[in-house]
């Protein structure tokens, strides 16, 4: 095909759109590598397609941009991942049961990674709770103790008038 | 170690200039893409499902720091991407298209090659037209779009 051609016959819009076969496509990219008439059609109908389809653009919601900043940190987080599967995943979690900042709690054969902080505030909690629930049971078995040696007082003392008269 | 930690800091820097690089695109070009979508795939819902795979899996030629990704190339991958989420039901048979006017004509044709994926060989065959005929008509309809 001629060069003239190529500029009014579609194929470069075609180019564009990827209408064109791998054949052509290759065909007309080696052109463009040696014609700079074409190369200079084909940047100008780039802009001019980018304004056609601007002027068809349709504002995407707002929440979209955090969707992909969020899935572009999961792949990145895969990415990360990858390395240490297989043997060195045995390695990692060596590592990590070793980590002084971490410990492993498991959960329904689930692990959650917790700060080793709050393992000290779990303990404590623990402990508290032991120690409110000895002394409420102490001052509850006391009181009752205290009541019974009041009603048995009283009756003592209710025996005792009847005896002095 | 250090060598690990500098290969976690490398990784991590590449990472977040991944990020920053696409999210930039996606300010350029999301509106765009988002029409695009939006006409070959009419609901929302999966357009959107198909906006964020667009933008959250770019190749590295989009993203790669020097280089200037042309909206051509967006234009190609957001419709490929659209065509190939486009569910069954959306899927229109070429004889069902007629156009009423000789000017529908062009746009007819783009329509069907760009935004319903029907290759340029079978608008022609349907259309009883030559394929040089066809892509004429995509250059008469950019042309008549551009003046």
């Amino acid at each position: 095909m001629k060069n003239h051609q190529y500029l009014t016959s579609g194929v470069l819009e075609a180019y564009l759109l990827g209408l064109v076969s791998e054949q052509e496509k290759e065909e007309l990219e080696r052109l463009l590598a040696t014609d700079e008439e074409v190369l200079a059609q084909l940047n100008e109908l780039e802009t001019d397609m980018e304004a056609y389809f601007l002027n068809n653009a349709v504002p995407p919601p707002p929440g979209i941009r955090e969707k992909i900043e969020l899935r572009i940190n999961e792949t990145e987080i895969k990415k990360w991942q990858q390395p240490t599967s297989g043997d060195s995943s045995k390695k990692s979690s060596e590592s990590r049961s070793n980590d002084p900042h971490y410990v492993n709690v498991e959960v329904d054969n689930t692990h959650i990674r917790v700060h080793k902080h709050w393992k000290i505030a779990f303990i404590a909690v623990f402990i508290l709770s032991k120690i409110f629930l000895i002394t409420g049971l102490y001052f509850y078995f006391k009181a009752n103790s205290l009541e019974q040696e009041v009603i048995r007082l009283k009756a003592e003392a209710q025996h005792a008038v009847p005896l002095r008269r | 170690m250090r060598a690990l930690k500098h290969f976690d800091g490398a990784l991590a820097t590449q990472a977040v200039n991944r990020e920053t690089n696409c999210l930039s695109l996606y300010d350029r070009f999301g509106a765009l893409a988002y029409g695009i979508i939006l006409q070959i795939i009419p609901e929302p819902e999966i357009a959107q499902t198909v906006l964020v795979d667009l933008f959250s899996s770019l190749p590295i030629e989009f993203y790669a720091e020097g280089s200037d990704p042309v909206s051509s190339e967006l234009i190609r991958l957001a419709r490929k991407k659209a065509l190939a989420a486009k569910p069954e039901r959306y899927n229109r048979s070429l004889s069902s298209q007629e156009p009423t006017t000789n000017d529908d004509l062009g746009k007819l044709v783009f329509d069907l090659s760009f935004y319903q994926g029907f290759s340029v060989e079978d608008i022609a065959d349907k259309l009883q037209l030559t394929k040089t005929n066809v892509l004429s008509m995509i250059y008469a309809y950019f042309k008549q779009q551009r003046s």
